[in-house]
């Protein structure tokens, strides 16, 4: 079996933690709590070939007061940039985030989720932007409603194997 | 074999020269088809001379290096394989020797293992220690084994993970307890966050890890290599040396995988080969033997000597407080006695109160409540009591009654029975109620008339026309009466024989006087007590009439004093 460091990154409250739990136990909760630091998941997925254990990294969200630490980041095969559709600000942040794990790390497999696409009525970024930053690497994705959650971290698995 | 395409002819030539076969310099030597083609075949397979530098060849090449190791060992791999396949027999056969004492000295240590457990267990598990463990067991909800497992323990490596330092994986993971793998990975990339968050908080040197931390009595030593992390969960107090051996195997694991750290890419497997080196590190210590030599400290000689003590002490006073509960009921109840005050004193006991002259001994009441004389200290003053005993008492010592007067007490009234003199009479009446507890004295003969009266009026029947005592129960009543006329004494008793008219008078005359003399021998019988045949004096006479029975009658004379 192989194993995989996948670091989840992005602004504070984009839905970092409620993206891994449902990827991971497919629940979600309308509770908000702060990841302090950081917190490991772990889940097992079943490619074509073989069976890859992904080790989740939940990384605290990057704020004014917090600035997410590099250490964190070391030996990550790929990682997940969350950003919040309903605030055009974690989408500043998410590419901050970028430059620096591509300082950190280099260039590594990742996906860019457009979270939160259920809340229809408060989408504040287009599509045009989002194309902008990732190309075919976005998605839009509900950690609610399980949109696009198992394609983003099974497609993330299939390009770091 | 064949010539390394990029050796030049003068590589050849040294070889040579070192005493590998000789080969022809000119490799146009070989070109002339078939016949140049056998001759080196017959060179390299046929010749003696081949099998000759072969093994020292294959031992030089070891020396210098791995390369003829890992081109043979595919083929030894593949070898051993296709051996197994085709007669697995003969490969059993010769690892027997080896597997044979293998499996002994693993069941071997299994067993011993269990019958330490099984041991140290049941030694603890009825013990006042073994007690207060399953108290602490059943507090906890552990089971009682783990309890005793952990109070004996002095350290025990529990797991050990080996992780990948730049990525935080799992690379291979050890327990004593194959229950604590199942989230090993999880824990891994925690202990490595962990570590990062340290080194990135207090800036600390770029190679710097986490040394260690504590949580509750577990500890998690780490050691770090260049691509490695070494993290070992041990329950207890481990030694310092502990450290070496996690270092050195940490030290041992960077050596042998050198290469492996730098291509990893997530494929942990590479690393079961680490298995052997991390399961090493699996040691235990048990503290069984300070345990023991502490068992008969001078300490625990002396809480035991005090514990006796105070057993002593507790039981001592237990029944001290019992007899003393009893003493003082005693007097309570005793009569004469009234108790006013005590004290209970650690050494002596202290007792006031009341007691009349005429009580029975207080050293009595002592005895009666296993308490020596000297325990319990008295302090009586004197006072009458009114109880009729002591009051009759004291009135029979006042007045000194003379023989034939009975004092009789009853609510404040004393009574004087019997015959006595004028002047005794008069006395007994004037100081009677000067006595405490006597309000009046009544001079009264009823008694002793009724009872006299009642004598007289018995009769007891013989058989008609002989002298034997016809059995009548009048005789008992008779003797009773003596014995209760012989109080008021001295009197003089008649004892007069009747005969019917049946006979000649003469022959009726002597018949009464023998029934009178056989019914005073039979009084006197019957009245064997000297003190009462003293106050009673038994006169026989025959009857010179007849009557109309055969009987004996009887009459009271009293004596003059």
């Amino acid at each position: 079996m192989i194993q995989k460091k996948i670091c989840m990154l992005g602004a504070t409250g984009v839905g970092k933690t409620s993206l891994v739990r449902q990827f991971v136990q497919s629940v979600f909760s309308e509770k908000y709590h702060s990841t302090i630091g950081v917190k490991v998941d772990k889940k097992v997925v079943r490619l074509e070939k073989q069976e890859v254990t992904m080790m989740l990294w939940d990384l605290q969200g990057e704020d004014e007061d917090f600035k997410i630490k590099p250490s964190f980041l070391r030996g990550a095969s790929g990682y997940i940039l969350v950003v919040d559709l309903t605030d055009a600000k974690s989408l500043d942040a998410a590419k901050r985030i970028q430059f620096m794990i591509e300082d950190e790390v280099g260039q590594v497999p990742f996906m860019v989720l457009f979270n939160k696409n259920d809340l229809t009525d408060q989408i504040e970024l287009d599509h045009e932007w989002m194309v902008e930053f990732a190309g075919e690497k976005v998605l839009r994705s509900s950690a609610k409603t399980g949109e696009n959650v198992d394609e983003a971290f099974l497609g993330l698995a299939k390009k770091m194997v | 074999m064949k010539p390394s395409p990029e050796k030049t002819s003068d590589e050849a030539t040294a070889d040579v020269e070192s005493g590998t076969p000789m080969l022809p310099r000119d490799p146009e030597h070989f070109s002339n088809g078939e016949s140049s083609m056998g001759e080196l075949r017959r060179l390299l397979v046929g010749s003696e001379q081949v099998s000759d530098v072969l093994p020292e060849a294959v031992s030089k090449s070891s020396q210098k290096n791995s390369q003829l190791s890992e081109a043979t060992l595919p083929i030894v791999e593949k070898n051993i394989r296709e051996s197994v396949l085709r007669n697995p027999r003969i490969l059993a056969d010769a690892l027997f020797p080896v597997i044979g004492p293998a499996i002994r000295k693993a069941i071997s240590a299994a067993l011993s293992s269990m019958v330490q457990s099984f041991n140290q267990t049941l030694e603890h598990s009825v013990s006042p220690k073994g007690l207060k463990w399953r108290f602490e067991a059943f507090r906890t909800g552990r089971s009682f084994g783990e309890v005793v497992m952990l109070k004996t323990l002095q350290y025990r490596v529990e797991q050990v993970f080996l992780i990948h330092r730049k990525t935080g994986l799992l690379l291979e993971h050890v327990a004593l307890d194959p229950k604590d793998t199942q989230d090993a990975d999880m824990v891994s990339a925690m202990l490595t966050a962990i570590s990062d968050f340290a080194h990135d908080s207090f800036k600390t040197d770029e190679d710097a890890t986490l040394d260690s931390f504590k949580i509750s009595g577990l500890n998690v030593w780490i050691e770090g290599s260049p691509d490695a992390i070494l993290a070992a969960a041990i329950r207890g107090n481990p030694p310092l040396e502990l450290r070496e051996t996690f270092s050195l195997a940490l030290e041992k694991i960077q050596y042998s995988f050198d290469g492996e750290f730098d291509s990893y890419d997530g494929e942990s497997d590479t690393f079961m080969a680490a298995r052997p080196v991390l399961e090493e590190c699996l040691q235990f210590q048990a503290a069984e033997a300070s345990e023991k030599t502490g068992r008969f400290s001078p300490a625990h000689l002396i809480i035991g000597f005090l514990g006796v003590l105070l057993l002593a002490l507790v039981v001592y006073f237990g029944w001290d407080y019992w007899r003393w509960s009893g003493l003082l009921e005693t007097v309570r109840n005793e009569p004469g006695y009234t108790l006013t005050d005590y004290q209970r004193g650690w050494v002596k006991h202290r007792v006031s109160g009341l007691r009349d002259p005429l009580a029975g001994k207080s050293s009595e009441l002592l005895s009666r409540n296993r308490y020596d004389d000297g325990d319990v200290v008295f302090s009586w003053r004197e006072y009458q009591d009114s109880n009729p005993q002591f009051v009759l008492e004291r009135a029979r010592k006042t007045l000194n009654p003379p023989p034939g007067v009975k004092l009789v007490f009853d609510k404040g009234v004393l009574t004087v029975e019997g015959t006595a003199s004028d002047d005794w009479m008069a006395d007994a009446k004037r100081f009677g109620p000067v006595i405490t507890g006597i309000n009046e004295v009544v001079i009264s003969e009823n008694g002793l008339n009724d009872l006299i009266a009642r004598i007289e009026s018995r009769k007891v029947l013989f058989k008609c026309g002989t002298t034997k005592i016809s059995g009548d129960p009048a005789l008992d009543g008779v003797s009773d009466d003596l014995v209760l006329l012989s109080e008021y004494g001295p009197f003089e008793l008649e004892v007069l024989g009747f005969a019917d008219r049946t006979g000649t008078p003469d022959v009726n005359e002597a018949i009464s006087n023998k029934r009178a003399e056989i019914m005073g021998s039979e009084l006197r019988k019957r009245l064997g007590d000297k003190a009462v045949l003293d106050k009673i004096k038994i006169t026989e006479m025959g009857s010179k009439t007849t009557a109309d029975e055969c009987r004996v009658a009887f009459k009271v004379i009293r004596q003059k004093k």
